[in-house]
Order: C-alpha cells, then structure tokens, then sequence
C-alpha cells in the first residue's frame, strides 16, 4: 500500500506524466510503461484522475475585450512617439477610435510613469492653466491621473506632461487634491505663500492671496513649508499659516472639504466672512449701501441648495431682508 | 522596421491576454489593475526591444512580467510589506469539466481542499496544471528553485490527494459492488 501511494505520486509529479495526460504528449512512452506495469495499472489511472481534476475555472475574455485593449496600447504607442516627434495622426485613424479616447486620457498618465527613458525637451512643455470663476468648480484630472477639484475664484497651472524627477504645479486659490502616487516624482502644490509636498495622498489647500493659507489633509501624509520651516501633517490635520507662522489643529471636515460635495459650510463666521463665502459660491455681489456690516456670527451649512434658500436662511439670524436683482443682491440690515 | 516590431507586440498582446488576464485575476481581484498591468508590461517591451530578445519561452516571460508588475502595484498600495510575495491566489475548480458522474460532491470536496493550500501552491499548481508551463519555467517565475518547486507541489497534492482519492476510491468501490 506504502509503495503503491508513492507510485501513484510519484506519477503525478512526473512532468512527462502530466503532459501525457494534459496535453497527450509522449503517448508511446506511457502507454508502453502501463502495459509493462500491468499491476501498477490502478495507480496509472488513478494518477492520471487526479490531473485531469486540476481543472481551473476561467474568467470568460469576450474579443471585443481583447480589440480593446489592443486599441488602447496602440494609442499609447502612437502618443509616446508623437511626444518624441511631430507626428499627424491620419484623420480616419481618430476617428475609428473615437470609442477609446476617453480611455485613451486615462493611459496617456501611464506614459510618463513608465518611461523615464525619453524625457521631453523641457521647452516643449506647455502650462495649462485653469480657471475658475466665481460660482463654478471645475474637475481636473492631471497628466499623472491626479484628480483635482478647484473652488471658484481660483488658478491652478501645471504642465501638459510632468518631467522625470517631480511634479510640480501652481494654485491660486482653493483645491482639492487626490494624488496619484508615484513615490520617485513626488508632487508639489506651490502657492503664493507656502509649498505642500506629498507622495500619494488626498488634501485641499486654500491659499487666496489676501487670506490666511490652511492645507488639511484627509489621508496619507504631507510637508508643507512656508518662509524655509516645515511642518509634517497627519491624517485629520491642517496647518494654518498666518502671519508667516504655521499653526498646526484638527479640521472640521464640512468647513475644509465639504465644497467638494457641494456642501456650504459657516462655522463661526462672522457676517462679513459669510458674504464672502457667498460671492465666492454663488458669483454674486452683495450691495450694502452706506450700511457697515454688523458683528453677527453665524453657523450652519446647506448642501446642494440654490442662492435665494440660502439667504432666506441666513436672513434670520443676521438680520436683514434682501433684494435680487441679476448678479447683485442689494442688502438691507434691520 | 519599429512597424514590425509593433505588429509583433500586438501579435503577443492579442495571442497572450487571455492567459495573463485570468492569470493576474487569481492574484489580484481588480479587472482594471489586471489590464493595466498587462499593458504597463507590453509597453515596456515595446519602449526596450532588447528586452525580448533573449527570451526562448514567451508565454511564462510574459507571465512573470505580469506578476512583477502585479506585486510592484500591491506593495506602491501598502497592503503588503515586500515585493517578493502575494498573500493571496485564488482558485477555483471547473466543475464541469471532472470527468465522473458525482460532479458536484467531488468539486465541492476538491475546492474545499485547494482553498487549504499555500498561496504559492495554488499558483505552482495554477501554472503546472493548468497554464502546462515546466517546472523549470515556473521556477523562474516564482523565483522557487526546481526542488522547492517539485516539493511544493508534491505537498499540494499530497493534501489534495485524500479528498480526490477518497472519492475514486468510493466510485470505484461502487463498481465492483
């Protein structure tokens, strides 16, 4: 019994054996052995069973998933060489691949990731710059496959392709970010007033010029330096720079990223700083007249909700009753 | 002359998707990831001619691209400490296709089997078994050395082999009765 079980696995672990059964090579050669073997002829088959078992469940491949794919790496080839040289893609080429572009954007990040090889000439490089005006966002996806949001009112300049050793970008204003990582180019958020540098992690930053800068940070981790100090955030962290000094305190996630989930966040505003936050997300003016504005805090937040329901709310607690005509809404304190 | 070489990449592409596609599924579950990687390979290829030209077995090379690749994309994710293993293989068996009457309790007995093996048996036995490479091939792939390779699997079978027997042995006792 001992030797029969190690015939029989013995067998199952011969290459020659299993390609005679898998694949039904070196047939002479086993079917000879069996006939010579006749009392081993139960192990044989038995051995022969247990392969023929091994049998593995596939994921079913359509073609059109395999034309797919293929499209897709032909575009990248052909964008890798255009980026190297002028090189016109034939009319009737785009247009009979019109389906893959949009996937196509997607892998155009993947070049640049892989290919430290061909960097592009540094003056071949554009910067693309993105504005926001007041009472819109905008959804930018960057070359690396980094996800942006940017606030109204704000700038955001970057490279149309990231060189080898960073990548670097411009904000004025107000984003979120969600970078893609890429631990031999990190990414850095330069602002007027300080410098955020990461690997792969999801942020926002606020840096208009005239205010306070603030970058909180959702996840991963981060450095940020302003005037030659540096500060290292922790998930649920931001840092406030205010007077060319950097304060480090947990955020209150409506008020720093809720934006992004159209949510309008007041947190302790005063009057002023919520007429602000106003022409910001709505792109409208406020008209008040001779009236100064009064010393009124105010807390709350709406999602998703139209200018008049807002004001309607915020008329109660700070007072006043309001007119709107086009993009100006005249206020009148009580 | 680059137009050749690109004809014979998408000759390869097209010839081995199948195979890699379900190959890196077993290790990772995302179907995107899966494609990408794939592709992350053939353009790598195509950006280094060289790299192919040595090559004497192009389905387990491009089997290894893809596993390289596959780990290098878990490990950049943090969910595992190194890049020379995966903590997970996953394999199920073909019910269909075992050829005897008591399909299904065979299947089921047999899965439950497989899912006690190693991650690295799975895959030994993925790659012997059912992609047909040699044990010299998937030594290479594995970075497992030829006995390692014969020991791992002889143990594979080892613990599969009461639950296929059992059953052989039932069937075949049921026909002498």
């Amino acid at each position: 019994m001992e030797s029969s079980k190690s015939i029989l696995e013995e067998l199952v672990l011969n290459e020659s054996f299993q390609d005679y059964v898998m694949h039904n090579k070196n047939k002479t050669e086993w079917q000879d052995w069996v006939a010579q073997n006749p009392d081993k002829k139960d192990q044989f088959e038995n051995a022969k069973s247990i392969i023929r078992s091994l049998r593995i469940k596939e994921q079913a491949v359509p073609e059109s998933e395999i034309d797919n794919e293929i499209t897709k790496f032909e575009q990248r080839i052909e964008y890798s060489k255009q980026s190297g040289s002028v090189n016109v893609l034939p009319l009737w080429k785009i247009l009979s691949r019109i389906a893959a572009i949009l996937i196509l954007v997607g892998s155009i990040t993947l070049i640049y990731y892989n290919v430290p090889k061909e960097p592009p000439p540094v003056s071949q490089v554009d910067m693309v710059t993105k504005e926001t005006p007041l009472g819109a966002k905008l959804q930018i996806k960057l070359p690396d496959g980094t996800k942006v949001k940017l606030n109204a009112g704000s700038v955001l300049k970057y490279p149309s392709v990231f060189s080898n050793d960073s990548r670097a970008v411009e904000l004025v204003g107000e984003a979120f970010f969600e970078v893609v990582t890429d631990r031999s180019r990190p990414f850095i958020v330069s602002t007027p007033y300080l410098q955020t540098r990461v690997l792969g992690t999801s942020f926002t930053i606020k840096s208009f010029t005239s205010e306070i800068s603030k970058v909180s940070l959702m996840e991963g981790s981060i450095r940020v330096s302003a005037d030659g100090s540096d500060q290292l955030l922790e998930p649920g962290e931001q840092v406030i720079l205010k007077n060319k000094s950097m304060v480090v305190q947990p955020y209150d996630y409506n008020e720093e990223f809720g934006w992004r989930d159209g949510i309008l966040n007041f947190k302790d505003d005063n009057a002023e700083k919520v007429f602000n936050k106003l022409k910001l997300w709505y792109g409208v003016d406020f008209d008040f007249g001779e009236q100064k504005i009064p010393v009124l805090k105010y807390s709350g937040y709406y999602k998703n909700e139209d200018l008049e329901t807002v004001l309607e709310g915020l008329s109660y607690s700070l007072k006043f009753d309001y007119e709107i005509s086009d993009r100006t809404i005249k206020i009148m304190f009580n | 002359m680059a137009e050749d070489y690109k004809n014979k990449l998408l000759i390869l592409y097209r010839d081995h998707y199948r195979t890699l596609f379900n190959y890196g599924l077993k290790i990772i579950k995302d179907k995107e990831v899966v494609r990408d990687c794939i592709q992350d390979g053939f353009y790598n290829l195509w950006t280094d001619p060289s790299k192919l030209e040595n090559v004497v077995v192009i389905k387990s090379y491009l089997i290894g691209i893809l596993r390289n690749l596959i780990l290098k994309h878990i490990a950049s994710n943090g969910k595992t400490d190194g890049l020379k293993d995966f903590n997970t293989f996953e394999i199920s068996i073909e019910d269909t296709l075992i050829d005897n009457e008591n399909k299904e309790a065979t299947s089921q007995q047999l899965q439950r089997a497989i899912s006690n093996l190693t991650p690295k048996q799975k895959e030994i036995i993925y790659l012997r078994f059912y992609e047909g490479l040699s044990y010299e091939e998937i030594e290479k792939i594995t970075n497992t050395n030829y006995q390692s390779v014969r020991n791992l699997l002889s143990k594979a079978i080892k613990n599969l082999r009461k639950y296929i027997l059992n059953f052989i042995l039932f069937f075949q006792i049921f026909l002498i009765l």
